[in-house]
């Protein structure tokens, strides 16, 4: 899988990047915005873009400290070796249970709106066979799926999206800047679930061709993640209100059964956008597990890991059939999101790059040498 | 020698030769034993001279070698002219040999060999081979010529506008359409002979300076590597060198326009031209350029970009859409708006199999209706295709066995799979469609879209030569790629090859070249 | 390498009879039952005829609560095949949704679908039983499979009574109120009845406008509004009644009016219409409402052979005049009505302030169910006629 001619180019890093985070967060945006901010869930949503851009730009600088490198590498580097193992670990089990937990969700959700009385074990063992398909193929296979499938997911629902524009009632953003600005930046950890799969950069990074352009790439990508949010959680709260997105689960779901496409040959529209939507958190997770699998062979030195996904899938299996109930998995993954997401999104980029200024010069002559 | 000569230098065989002795008899009887019990081999033994002191004799396969070129070329010269002129007699024994091959013999080409075994290769290609006693040489002269068929138009990749010259079953005759479309030094044929008894020519094209040294490279030494017995048709060879042969995606082009060969040429591809098929392989080859007719570039660019958007939504149609009437009948009727759901729900009201069944039934009968149709000769082949697909169909819905929407869905597919240019790739979707039924009929919509995955998958992991088969969609999906694929943009625009094939020479056009000056009037068109 | 490929094609063989064995959604199309129209009555004590029921009911534990009914097309007819009865309808006693579908589900030999279900009807009975309300419309908005576009509607009829009406089109009732209530050029004298909707405004404003369907003389009719408040219904508004507050709401665009100047009669066929509302705090803490209406339209219909003709910008002058002083009442008594009479908001008055004068509001959305009834309103309505016809 990291042949030496296993390589992307910055541009399908930008798709890999966009579809990795839009994947699962952007379903139940507008109501964690709705509760969190209110009318001003637009200007919540941008704090929060501006404030991912800022966390997003540091560890892209990390990464250009330590170019073709992944975490475990720069770990290494920054600070003595065995910790980047450990680093390494930490980040492989926390991108598995966020795995599990989306897989779960992933099935809740198209059993509820699909395939009501198929088992939900079936659902999910199909999905991830599939998926191990994918990551079997390595990072090119997946870097190439990753631009085909972002149009393909995105630009429906965006074009059936517009269609409810005429109902729109944009003044229940108004009144701007009530809720208390402490409120806001509170709310902020929580909007974080809706950026998770972007620290997956500092796996990718280590594939990319070109260098030079990853800031580029970084930029341009979570501007365009912001925009997609910005139009799918302005549409939604503009179509319900806030009070009724606070109640509903998925409220983008329910955005697409409430617009009629008129003249179409299809009548409800949300399972078209299912649909397309399981093209994109089929890469979600399809790229959080080759993720995974490619820190666990690093971790175990190992060089053939075609393997590694086939034994994960068991584990992954039954770990995602654990949560008892959809408001769990939801509970789980906003306090994983919360708690455990921070720390891996904010904190430990941080920490490298804050480490890296004090270290450079001493590791400087070591790198030399060797 | 060119630069190209070490790459495709053939294998020494040292062990195999067999030496041409200063004896004629010796030499004819070793032919004679390797070609035992072929009787469509002539041997002609004649005496030479004023004194008709010289021996010689010809070995030619009849049939194959042009009897006109022996008679009057070969034997004439060899047997009157020679008489005429009285050759100054003290060069006579020792300069036989050149006064011969320099002074009679008027034919273009001439080959001398000293290996039996290439004598008798040459006798099987079609060439004719001079003895001469007391020469331990042979003279090859080319004389091929069996009847051929003329140059026609395709059966397949029928065009409307562009040229109606298709390749016939003859290699040179196939490389003279080729070369007579680029006029230039820098076009290379290089020559091989690939099956171990078959021995059959191929040719290797490319234009120096423009091709992809790697894919070249790959292709001469897959080509190379294959060891069979007879090619049959470029389908053999296809087959050997290709990427993936799980795939059902053919991943090598096969064409038999002249002009599509040159295209792929000129952006850098290479061609690999076959005796005895009219069928030209074209390396490497994307999903994309399968889905491209040259009446593309011929026609104004709206009407070809009109007319690739159709063809995308072509294959959609054939491969998703039985599948997403069994999804949507049996699984997602909440899809389906409430009149026509309604409608079809009363009109397949009695029959009496489920919608998966039917839609197989009804598929496999018109897969069973191509292939009837396609053995069949022509006229009687398109009474098969108006009995099944009108008849049958109206019958079928009569007696209550299909709904008369299933008839429609399978009449849209049919038409959509027609509608795909490259006949074998339209054959794989016929195929895919099949799997996408059946994960509709198990699952639903969310079988669809597992088997969609699945598919797209293999598409990314799919390479031709080195070339992702998805290229030029799987990069950036910028303006700039997306030229050449779902729309054509203006030929003026398309300053650039493609990228991903032309490394060396990436410009088609001068940059300088734009449509300006009609604006500006200095062709004084007023 | 042999190993594994023999793994993957076991893997695989074990895998086909999983699926085929499944097919666990598959139902045929033409077994489905669409149900396009479902009504709820309350389940009256008299109803009550089975002796052995009255046994094991207590006054926790009834058995029945209401009575479901249920309307599906008739899907040969409507392809061709077949003569009979436009439409099937079955009705049953139940205590919950759940229980009235299971019920159902033993007499009928179709498998229900709600995928295209289009109206939902509950008798005005009913929708006065918060309990019961609450229940059946929760059902209605968790549902993944119910369309939000449905339409709801209240009816002082029997609900069964409403879906058993031949519609003398031969179509069922569902079908019919859908076409009736979606078509080109909608009725405006009953209200929006989209379930997505009404949903928003009961969230929004605790507030909301029903249509009322009714039967009269056999046939279905829409008319009027039932208004929803707390999560019943708390009272009617007649056709023009609903007709004014839809304008008043800014929902109805095109309207006619019949109108008296100088003795005649005249009308005026509205075209087009912006409706403006304003409402804020005077210094006296009194809450105002202020509506601005823009209109226009032609007078279709004037007085043959008169001599003041309509072709006239003065006369026209004095219709635009005397429109704005009698619809302008008109629009005030009904804010009035729904405002004093039933303390109701669905106007969003509320939610108005709460988004323009966020200051205000926050003040006084605490005692906003006793401020509402209080508040002044004030309708300046702008009538311009521009056309008349071809006609002086």
């Amino acid at each position: 899988m990291d042949r030496n001619n296993d390589m992307i180019v910055s541009n399908q890093l930008f798709s890999i990047l966009v579809i990795t985070v839009i994947g699962i967060g952007v379903l139940s945006l507008p109501r964690i915005l709705a509760t969190e901010a209110g009318p001003d869930s637009l200007i919540l949503l941008l704090l929060s873009s501006i404030i991912f851009l800022i966390i997003a730009l540091v560890t892209q600088r990390l990464i250009m400290k330590f170019p073709k490198q992944n975490i475990i590498e720069i770990t290494n580097s920054v600070l003595f070796k065995p910790i980047g193992i450990l680093v390494g670990l930490v980040y492989f089990i926390y991108i598995f249970i966020l795995i599990t937990l989306e897989v779960r969700a992933f099935g809740e959700i198209t059993k509820n709106f699909l395939l009501l009385n198929t088992p939900i074990e079936v659902i999910i063992i199909i999905f991830l066979i599939t998926t191990i398909y994918l990551v079997r193929s390595g990072i090119e296979s997946i870097a190439r799926m990753a631009v085909i499938i972002l149009p393909l997911s995105i630009i429906p629902a965006i074009f059936i999206s517009l269609v409810a524009i005429p109902d729109l009632d944009f003044t229940c953003f108004l009144p701007i800047l009530r809720t208390p600005f402490a409120d806001l930046i509170r709310a902020l950890p929580k909007l974080f679930f809706s950026f998770i799969g972007f620290e997956l950069i500092l796996i990718w990074t280590f594939f990319v061709k070109d260098t030079e352009n990853i800031k580029k790439t970084v930029i341009s990508a979570v501007g365009f993640i912001s925009l997609v949010y910005f139009i799918f959680t302005g549409i939604t709260i503009a179509r319900f209100g806030i009070a009724e997105n606070k109640d509903l689960i998925w409220p983008v779901i329910t955005l697409f059964r409430d617009v009629d496409i008129p003249g179409t040959l299809v009548e409800n529209v949300e399972v078209v956008i299912m649909a397309t939507w399981l093209l994109s958190i089929f890469m979600t997770i399809a790229i959080s597990y080759f993720g995974a699998v490619f820190l666990l062979s690093r971790i175990l030195k190992s060089k053939e890991h075609n393997y590694i996904p086939v034994i994960l899938l068991p584990i992954i299996y039954v770990l995602s059939l654990v949560p008892d109930n959809i408001a769990e998995v939801y509970d789980y993954l906003d306090k994983f999101s919360i708690y455990v997401g921070t720390v891996f999104v904010i904190a430990i980029p941080v920490m490298l790059l804050f480490i890296s200024f004090f270290t450079k010069k001493t590791k400087g002559g070591i790198r030399k040498n060797g | 020698m060119g630069d190209y000569q070490k790459l495709f230098e053939p294998k020494k065989n040292k062990g195999n030769k067999i030496n041409i002795t200063k004896n004629l008899q010796e030499n004819l009887k070793k032919v004679k034993e390797i070609l035992s019990d072929c009787d469509d081999m002539v041997y002609r033994e004649f005496n030479v001279g004023v004194n008709q002191n010289l021996k010689f004799a010809t070995v030619y396969t009849e049939g194959l070698a042009d009897k006109i070129i022996v008679n009057e070329y070969v034997l004439k010269n060899l047997m009157m002219l020679s008489r005429m002129t009285e050759p100054e007699v003290r060069n006579v024994r020792e300069k036989v040999y050149d006064l011969i091959k320099d002074g009679v013999l008027s034919v273009t080409d001439l080959e001398e060999v000293d290996d039996l075994n290439k004598v008798v290769d040459s006798i099987l290609t079609g060439e004719t081979v001079l003895f001469i006693d007391k020469w331990d040489k042979a003279i090859i002269i080319a004389s091929k010529g069996w009847p051929m068929r003329g140059i026609s138009e395709p059966e397949s990749d029928v065009v409307i506008r562009g040229s109606r010259e298709g390749f016939t079953e003859t290699l040179r005759v196939s490389t003279v359409l080729i070369r007579r479309r680029i006029r230039d030094p820098k076009l290379k044929v290089k020559q091989m002979k690939i099956g171990k008894r078959s021995k059959t020519d191929i040719a290797v094209l490319f234009i120096d300076g423009l091709v992809n040294q790697d894919i070249l490279k790959t292709v001469v030494y897959r080509l190379r590597k294959i060891e069979i017995d007879g090619i049959m048709e470029s389908g053999y060879v296809e087959q050997l060198i290709e990427d993936n042969w799980r795939s059902p995606f053919p991943h090598i082009q096969s064409t038999e326009r002249p002009e599509k060969v040159a295209a792929g040429l000129y952006e850098g591809k290479v061609a690999i031209v076959i005796d005895n098929t009219p069928f030209v392989l074209i390396v490497p080859t994307t999903f994309n350029t399968l889905l491209q007719a040259s009446e593309d570039y011929n026609e104004r660019f709206i009407v070809a970009s009109a007319l690739r958007i159709l063809r995308y939504i072509a294959v959609m149609i054939s491969i998703l859409l039985p599948a997403l009437y069994i999804a949507m009948l049996s699984y997602h009727p909440g899809m389906i708006p409430t009149e026509l759901a309604l409608y079809i729900a009363g009109n397949r009201d009695g029959v009496p199999f489920p919608a998966a069944i039917e839609a197989f039934i009804m598929e496999g009968i018109l897969e069973l209706l191509r292939e009837a149709g396609i053995r069949l000769p022509g006229p009687i082949g398109s009474t098969i295709g108006i009995v099944g697909g009108l008849v049958l169909g109206q019958a079928a819905v009569e007696a209550g066995i299909v709904s008369s929407l299933m008839v429609i869905v399978v009449a849209i597919t049919a038409i959509a799979t027609y509608s795909i240019p490259d006949y074998s790739f339209g054959i794989s979707f016929r195929l895919l469609r099949f799997t996408f039924m059946a994960a509709a009929a198990f699952l639903g919509l969310y079988g669809v879209m597992i088997v969609f995955l699945i598919t797209l998958t293999h598409l990314s992991n799919l390479k031709s030569f080195g070339i992702p088969y998805l290229a030029p969609l799987n990069y950036n999906m910028s303006i700039k790629d997306l030229k050449d694929t779902f729309i054509r943009a203006p030929l003026h625009r398309m300053k650039r090859r493609p990228e991903f094939i032309a490394k060396n020479d990436k410009n088609r056009m001068a940059d300088s070249f734009s449509r300006d000056y009609l604006k500006k009037g200095e062709d004084n068109s007023g | 390498m042999d190993r594994k490929r023999i793994c993957i094609f076991i893997l695989i063989i074990a895998f086909i009879p999983l699926i085929s064995s499944g097919c666990w959604d598959k139902v045929e199309i033409d077994e489905r039952a669409f149900i396009t129209a479902i009504g709820y009555d309350k389940y009256e004590e008299d109803d009550r005829s089975n002796e052995e029921r009255l046994e094991k009911e207590t006054q926790e534990n009834p058995i029945n609560r209401y009575i479901r009914t249920a309307t599906y097309p008739n899907v040969a007819l409507i392809a061709g095949k077949q003569e009979g009865e436009p439409f099937f309808i079955y009705s049953t006693t139940s205590i919950s949704w759940a229980e009235g579908r299971r019920q159902v589900a033993l007499r009928d030999n179709k498998n229900y679908d709600t995928n295209h279900l289009k109206a939902m009807i509950f008798s005005e009975e009913l929708a006065k039983d918060e309990t019961l309300f609450r229940e059946i419309f929760d059902t209605f908005q968790r549902s993944a499979f119910l369309n939000r576009k449905l339409h709801f509607f209240v009816t002082p009829n029997k609900a069964q009574d409403i879906l058993m009406t031949d519609t003398g089109k031969n179509m069922d009732v569902g079908l019919y109120i859908e076409e009736l209530m979606e078509k080109e050029i909608r009725p405006t004298r009953a209200a929006r009845g989209d379930m997505g909707n009404i949903i928003i405004d009961l969230n929004e404003s605790n507030g909301a406008l029903a249509p009322r369907i009714v039967k009269s003389k056999d046939r279905l009719k829409i008319s009027g509004a039932g208004i929803l408040k707390d999560n019943t219904i708390v009272g009617v508004l007649g056709e023009l009644e609903t007709r004014n507050a839809l304008i008043l709401k800014g929902e109805n665009k095109v309207v006619d009016y019949t109108i008296k100047v100088d003795g005649k009669f005249l009308v005026v066929n509205q075209t087009d219409l912006q409706t403006e509302m304003k409402a804020y705090e005077d210094k006296e803490g009194k809450i105002h409402v202020n509506f601005t209406i823009n209109a226009e339209g032609d007078i279709i219909q004037h007085y043959f052979e008169t001599p003041e003709k309509a072709f006239d910008a003065k006369y026209i002058d004095r219709v635009n005049k005397k429109m704005n002083e009698v619809i302008s009442k008109e629009l005030e008594d009904l804010f009035e009505k729904i405002q004093k009479d039933f303390e109701v908001d669905i106007f969003k008055v509320g939610e108005h302030l709460r988004k323009f004068q966020p200051d205000t509001w926050e003040k006084i959305k605490e005692d906003w169910d006793e401020i509402y009834p209080k508040a002044k309103v004030k309708v300046d309505f702008q009538m311009n006629v521009r056309r008349v016809g071809i006609e002086r």
